[in-house]
């Protein structure tokens, strides 16, 4: 066992050190995940959940509470991890089962849209705390917006254009290959831009904001 | 703005509608959202690993309980196999437990878990535990949050196994203390009986433990630490007594167990009170080294000397009666919400009219507060409005504390005074033990060894084991 063990007084000490996976290797990290090191889990969320987080958010939008799905994507790589057949790709691993989970939870507020669909004016009432009202109000249109494309596509934008990810990561977080990640984000990003032209409060926020004129010149 | 773009290069301005917008959720979604929620997940899930194998388990009792068919098979199952050892029930005393296997303990405490196989839960007032996995030769028990004492009966080929936040461990015929905190991320195990396996953060390959042996792990600190100090302060409880965790707690010497932040000058026994250390000085200054050595080592961080971990039994064993929120607010730490609460109300209309529970909660959050004076009036109530009753008896013990915070002769005389009130009053009470290493330290202060030594004789006699044995022998044997 690591440690020291001394004696102090008459009595048994022992003393570990403060072992922790947190500056560890993504790689060490699968590997005390798939080893069954208790300290992993821990250091599993510490790890990736401000990423997890900020993807359920951007993917879902204002008015989502995802805390049970972050519950469930960390479940899901907990149970699956000894699946990963490339420790180092721990992320990738992570990035893949939240894509997953958020395709998942799309389609099920579709399909609860389709059923009762006045529940779609929930997003409006949670919208984010610090953006100003014009703000928060072309958020939620934006995500109206978004609510209308099929959510692997609405998972590739994201990832794409709000993650930041390159190409390679989109494809491989999707399970697409790279010219079918292209093909596909070059139609989202072009039934966004149709989408958002269609939307006259989206049209007369842009066009009143300074900030968006600015950015325009 | 900066972002890679995969689109037809015949729309720009529509391209930077669309980019100002994506701008716009990026900012909106970048960090951490208020309310902490990613923290307070960390709990969730770990409290979701460790449970799995158990909602497992009950997940398929509904379908078993629907199914008309296998309901028969299970009927011909036990025709059949009559003979054969059956998994271990279980029977619930004082506490209600949910078909997941969730037992919560009530406030008023006493509640306990007895297991077919002669095995016991004893759980803290408060506390929360799962139970599962039962097989013919034991179960699974999850301690989600407080503390508890498990008491193994020991069979050939028995098997039980606890888990305590990440920590888990194997038990085969044992009994022992275990309480996990949550929010400090604490483990807290006294082993009074047998032998266990530990394995958790920092004990991978796990640690062995021996009757008597303490373990204390701070998870968050990334520290562990096993000392083979006897559990004292526990083995002279009741076996099954739910509120043992908080009267072990309360046995540790006053020093180590009052306000925290204040017990520097509770320490004064030592004369240069600062903080628990010196506490341990301070009888260790009389004579030596006399508080066991374990005690020592582990002093810095054990949960016997965590204010957090006396005042959630505190919270839990006195809040438990009419008001209830100040009981709770104690165990969260709300000291100043307790006083303030009391102040609205009045403080001396408080002192006339509240309960001799609610008296001691103000006592206890004014003590951690560092309001003196407060705590001294509401002892005073409870003594005057409540003689003869356990709280009152009791706030003989915390008068003696308090007094010992005040510098002088005159107030360590009056902590004395007060101590052998206590011991006039209950000389079999709860407190006796240290109220007794007390009134010996200060009497040697105030009179010199010759006088303290009668006392220390006395202190070795009731309790050889005590924390101030030490200090009581070393006194002796300069004799």
């Amino acid at each position: 066992m690591r440690g020291v063990m001394r004696e102090e007084r008459g009595a048994r000490v022992l003393l570990l050190p403060g072992a922790t996976l947190d500056g560890s290797e993504d790689a060490d990290l699968a590997r005390a995940l798939i080893a069954g090191d208790p300290l992993a889990p821990r250091a599993l969320w510490r790890r990736f959940a401000p990423m997890v987080f900020r993807m359920l958010r951007r993917a879902l939008g204002p008015g989502h509470d995802v805390e049970d799905l972050a519950q469930e994507v960390f479940l899901c790589v907990f149970e699956k991890v000894r699946n990963l057949r490339e420790p180092k790709a721990l992320k990738a691993f992570v990035i893949s089962i939240t894509v997953l989970t958020t395709r998942g939870e799309l389609r099920r507020l579709w399909v609860r849209r389709w059923i009762r669909p006045s529940g779609k004016s929930d997003a409006t009432n949670k919208a984010v705390v610090h953006l100003d009202t014009d703000a928060r109000e072309a958020l939620s249109r934006f995500y109206v917006v978004l609510d209308r494309i099929n959510a692997q596509d609405r998972t590739l934008f994201v990832l794409r254009f709000m993650e930041g990810l390159s190409l390679l990561e989109v494809g491989a977080a999707s399970g697409l290959s790279l010219a079918t990640t292209k093909r596909r984000l070059s139609r989202v990003w072009a039934k966004v831009i149709l989408l958002v032209e269609r939307d006259p409060l989206l049209g007369d926020y842009l066009t009143t904001n300074p900030r968006n004129r600015d950015s325009e010149q | 703005m900066t972002m890679n773009r995969d689109k037809p290069d015949d729309i720009p301005r529509a391209e930077q509608a669309v980019a100002a917008l994506v701008a716009l959720a990026r900012e909106a979604f970048s960090g951490e959202q208020p309310g902490g929620s990613e923290a307070a997940g960390l709990v969730a899930f770990e409290s979701a690993v460790a449970r799995r194998t158990l909602r497992r388990r009950a997940g398929a009792l509904p379908w078993l309980v629907g199914m008309g068919a296998v309901a028969t098979v299970m009927v011909l199952s036990v025709l059949t196999f009559h003979d054969r050892p059956r998994p271990i029930t279980f029977s619930v005393v004082n506490g209600t437990v949910s078909n997941g296997g969730y037992v919560r303990a009530n406030v008023s405490g006493g509640t306990a878990l007895h297991f077919s196989d002669g095995s016991s839960l004893a759980l803290d007032p408060g506390a929360g535990a799962r139970v599962g996995d039962f097989d013919t030769h034991g179960g699974r028990v999850l301690l989600e949050s407080g503390g508890a004492r498990i008491h193994v009966n020991p069979r050939p080929r028995a098997n039980w196994t606890v888990d305590a936040g990440p920590y888990s461990v194997h038990v085969i015929g044992t009994e022992f203390d275990i309480r996990w905190a949550t929010s400090d991320e604490v483990l807290d195990l006294h082993l009074l009986k047998g032998a266990i396996v530990v394995r958790g953060p920092l004990a991978r390959d796990g640690i062995s433990m021996e009757a008597g042996a303490h373990l204390f792990a701070n998870v968050r600190k990334g520290e562990i630490r096993l000392d083979g100090q006897p559990s004292t302060s526990m083995v002279g409880e009741s076996a099954m007594d739910p509120g043992a965790g908080a009267t072990a707690a309360r046995e540790a010497p006053p020093t180590a167990n009052l306000n925290p932040g204040t017990n520097a000058s509770v320490a004064g026994a030592g004369g240069d009170g600062s903080g628990a250390e010196v506490a341990v000085a301070g009888a260790a200054g009389v004579a030596g080294s006399s508080v066991g050595a374990g005690a020592h080592a582990t002093r810095p961080s054990s949960a016997a000397t965590t204010p957090r971990r006396r005042l959630m039994a505190l919270a839990s064993s006195r809040g438990a009666t009419q008001d209830t929120a100040w009981g709770t607010r104690l165990g969260h730490g709300d000291f100043q919400g307790v006083l303030s609460d009391a102040e609205r109300r009045g403080l001396d209309n408080v002192f006339a009219t509240a309960s001799a529970t609610d008296l001691t909660v103000l006592a206890d959050a004014a003590r951690f507060a560092r309001r003196g004076e407060v705590a001294r009036a509401a002892l005073l109530a409870e003594r005057s409005r409540f003689p003869g009753s356990l709280q009152g008896r009791e706030a003989a013990f915390f008068l003696g504390g308090l007094s010992e915070d005040e510098s002088g002769e005159a107030a360590l005389e009056a902590a004395l005074d007060w101590y052998e009130c206590y011991l006039r009053e209950s000389p079999h009470g709860g407190f006796v033990r240290p109220v007794l290493g007390r009134k010996m330290v200060l009497v040697q202060k105030l009179r010199g060894s010759a006088a303290a030594r009668p006392i220390a004789a006395e202190y070795l006699q009731r309790f050889s084991d005590g924390p101030y044995a030490a200090s009581a022998r070393k006194l002796l044997e300069v004799h």
